[in-house]
């Protein structure tokens, strides 16, 4: 019984964690200006996703050490830092988003600029933090987080063109736009891969105490909830194409969003999106804040555990303590938070090859992984996902800049 | 500054080529990004209608009762603000007169009307909001039938 | 073995299995014509500042001195007691009877008990 609770447990994690800002405000953008044109890439990002997924929680489960653990013991200091840096600062701007959708929802409902919701926001967010263990943070976002579920029942609602739907899954070249359209797929890809997902994965399964045994259930969590999560966000694209696209209306601000679900369930849809966005993304602040903190404690070798009391270990603790209220900076100064999801989530796709390519080797390090290794199909995978990543991580830059307007 | 010792000195030949990569991302920013050309005016014309469409559903959201009043009215005033900062976009400049005076004037009275739209829904107005709805949707028409020759 | 790949940089417990920083650095002692001896293991941000670079080396000395007190240079754990090395290093020591956990005190006393809920 508490094996299927625990499987239950698991899809939950994964649809109620995949939504956050940068998905939900990619996924309408692109359904805006394309149609159902980019499907496909919320599927290769979700597909790719519930792969490295599973070998996160692999790795850990098997080694009972972390990927910034791994990465620092198997690849060296310099690799690590390297790493560290590339990642820390893409942590901080994706921190800083999340931050800003929740603050923005939190204007929606209030009237008051977000700009004075980000330090609040910040503060809750560490509290919890501070107060909270490990299972309350991962289970009450997962939970709360399957009310972004309304994007999918608001899509089925609206009866989409299933033949058109179908059609967008397949990938294809652009009618209009080239560089916008390219863009939109490596943000979709940056905002569905996030690199931070794996190190919070990863460590997740060690605060869990995982082992063998629990190597199903990784499965399970890996695909069918990162595969339920993507199908959030082509609800939220679906939405975008048939009540913003036939009147030429491009998401440019997060104001344009709550019509989505209220074109679809009225009043309760403005509800729903405002929790919806809410929940996600503080969820995403809170995970992605941990993760900055396990990445320098693993990776340096201090105490950590979500689980300890701070005083326990201070140095993991005062760590993202001191960056929660830096990543509610941007957003109380009135960056526009669309602008920054936008910028996170290429550069979140350009910091891909970094935690990618080492899991490849990891993943067939026998003092790692012991028996459990990956097969000849996933390492094929996961060396195609390297590759892509470093496609994205070229193309990124240029696109960011032609594209990103 | 001087650099006298050895460890804090770096050759010059060192900082060129460290700092190419950097110099080549500046070079393909500037040209990606560039002046104002008509295909950019052309999108900012088509973003700015865009934004004008979008406070007539915002309003509509709010006159049928799905949207509260202090979303419409926030979300209204930000569309107005985006409105007004189009118009004083420097990328109206690579237009010629005949193409850039019409879209001015277009520009302007959108701003002004999403701002009568903020205050309707906030004196609760609804004959006023109905009118205005109408007034936004003929002008985002009239914005983007201005016609923009984008080739040269 | 081979020292670099397998010792340094990798996760060090204690008699007790209790996780006790990375192995950032390695003493080496040279005797006569013979080859160098592994001496000890360094435990501490110091060593890992200058194995990073020089200057960062510098810069972390430099602190060190300044605020560090009178635990400036990193832990050494003597080699004879390292127990085992498979993907982590055991050695024979308990981890709360060294200094290792000297910065994790120090911040303990001096700011986390000072912050609401931070006392245990």
């Amino acid at each position: 019984m508490s094996r299927l609770i625990e499987i239950a447990l698991g899809i939950v994690t994964g649809i109620g964690g995949f939504l956050e800002a940068g998905s939900l405000a990619t996924a309408a953008q692109a359904g805006s200006e394309f149609r159902y044109d980019l499907i496909w890439a919320v599927i290769v990002g979700a597909v790719c996703l519930a792969f490295l997924v599973e070998m996160s929680g692999r790795l850990s489960a098997i080694s009972k050490h972390t990927i910034p653990d791994a990465l620092r013991e198997r690849f060296g200091i310099r690799f690590f830092a390297v790493a560290l840096i590339i990642m820390e600062l893409v942590m901080f701007m994706v921190m800083a988003t999340e931050l800003g959708g929740v603050a923005i929802a939190l204007e929606f409902a209030s009237g008051v600029s977000y700009r004075w919701w980000a330090l609040p926001v910040g503060f809750v967010a560490w509290i919890l933090l501070w107060k909270g263990t490990f299972g309350l943070i991962e289970k009450g976002v997962s939970v709360l987080g399957l009310i972004t579920l309304a994007f999918v029942v608001g899509a089925i609602h609206l009866h989409p063109p299933l033949a058109e739907v179908a059609r967008g899954a397949v990938p294809r070249l652009p009618a209009h736009d080239h560089a916008r359209y390219w863009f939109l797929a490596v943000s979709i890809l940056g905002a569905s891969i996030s690199p931070y997902l794996f190190a919070f994965y990863s460590a997740g399964a060690v605060e869990d105490k995982w082992d063998v045994s629990h190597l199903t259930i990784n499965r399970i969590t890996a695909g069918f909830g990162m595969g339920f999560g993507g199908i959030v966000a082509i609800g939220a694209l679906i939405l975008a194409a048939i009540i913003l696209h036939p009147l030429d209306v491009q998401v440019d601000s997060f104001a344009q969003l709550p019509l989505l679900l209220t074109g679809a369930f009225g009043r309760v849809g403005f509800a729903l999106f405002v929790c919806s966005l809410a929940i996600a993304c503080f969820g995403a602040a809170q995970e992605i804040a941990l993760t900055a903190a396990y990445m320098l404690a693993q990776g340096l070798g201090w105490r950590w555990s979500e689980n300890l009391p701070p005083a326990e270990d201070a140095r993991f603790s005062l760590a993202y303590t001191i960056l929660i209220p830096l990543a509610a900076v941007p957003a109380a100064a009135g960056v526009d938070i669309l602008k920054l999801t936008n910028i996170s989530m290429v550069l979140s796709a350009a910091s891909l090859p970094v935690i990618v390519a080492p899991l490849l080797i990891l993943m067939n390090d026998r003092r790692y992984v012991r028996d459990y290794g990956n097969g000849w199909f996933s390492n094929t995978v996961v060396a195609l996902i390297t590759a892509l990543a470093f496609v994205l991580a070229v193309v990124s830059f240029p696109l960011l800049i032609k594209g990103g307007g | 500054m001087l650099a006298t010792s050895p460890g804090t000195s770096i050759p010059s030949a060192d900082v060129r080529r460290r700092a190419r990569p950097v110099l080549l991302v500046t070079a393909l920013a500037l040209a990606a990004c560039g002046g104002p050309t008509p295909e950019k005016a052309a999108q900012a014309r088509d973003r700015a209608a865009s934004t004008a469409t979008s406070a007539g559903l915002v309003a509509s959201a709010w006159d049928s009762g799905a949207a509260p009043g202090i979303y419409a009215s926030d979300a209204l005033a930000g569309m107005a603000k985006a409105l007004e900062k189009d118009s004083a976009a420097p990328v109206w400049s690579a237009l010629p007169g005949p193409a850039r005076d019409p879209i001015l004037r277009e520009l302007g009275i959108l701003r002004a009307t999403t701002t009568a739209l903020d205050s309707a829904v906030r004196r609760r107005d609804r004959p006023t909001l109905d009118a205005l709805r109408g007034s936004l949707g003929d002008h985002g028409r009239a914005l983007t039938a201005v016609e923009i020759d984008t080739v040269p | 073995m081979l020292l670099v790949h397998d010792v340094l940089d990798k996760q060090l417990t204690d008699r007790h299995g209790v996780r006790m920083g990375k192995a950032d650095g390695l003493v080496m002692l040279q005797e006569g014509d013979g080859p160098p001896r592994v001496v000890s293991i360094e435990v501490g941000s110091l060593t890992l500042a200058r194995r990073l670079g020089r200057r960062l080396g510098r810069w972390a000395t430099a602190l060190a001195r300044r605020w560090g007190g009178k635990h400036t240079e990193s832990y050494r754990i003597p080699w004879t007691l390292v127990r085992g090395i498979t993907l982590e290093i055991a050695v024979d020591v308990d981890a709360e009877a060294t200094r290792v956990n000297v910065v994790e005190d120090w911040l303990r006393v001096h700011v986390v008990e000072h912050l609401p809920g931070g006392r245990p």
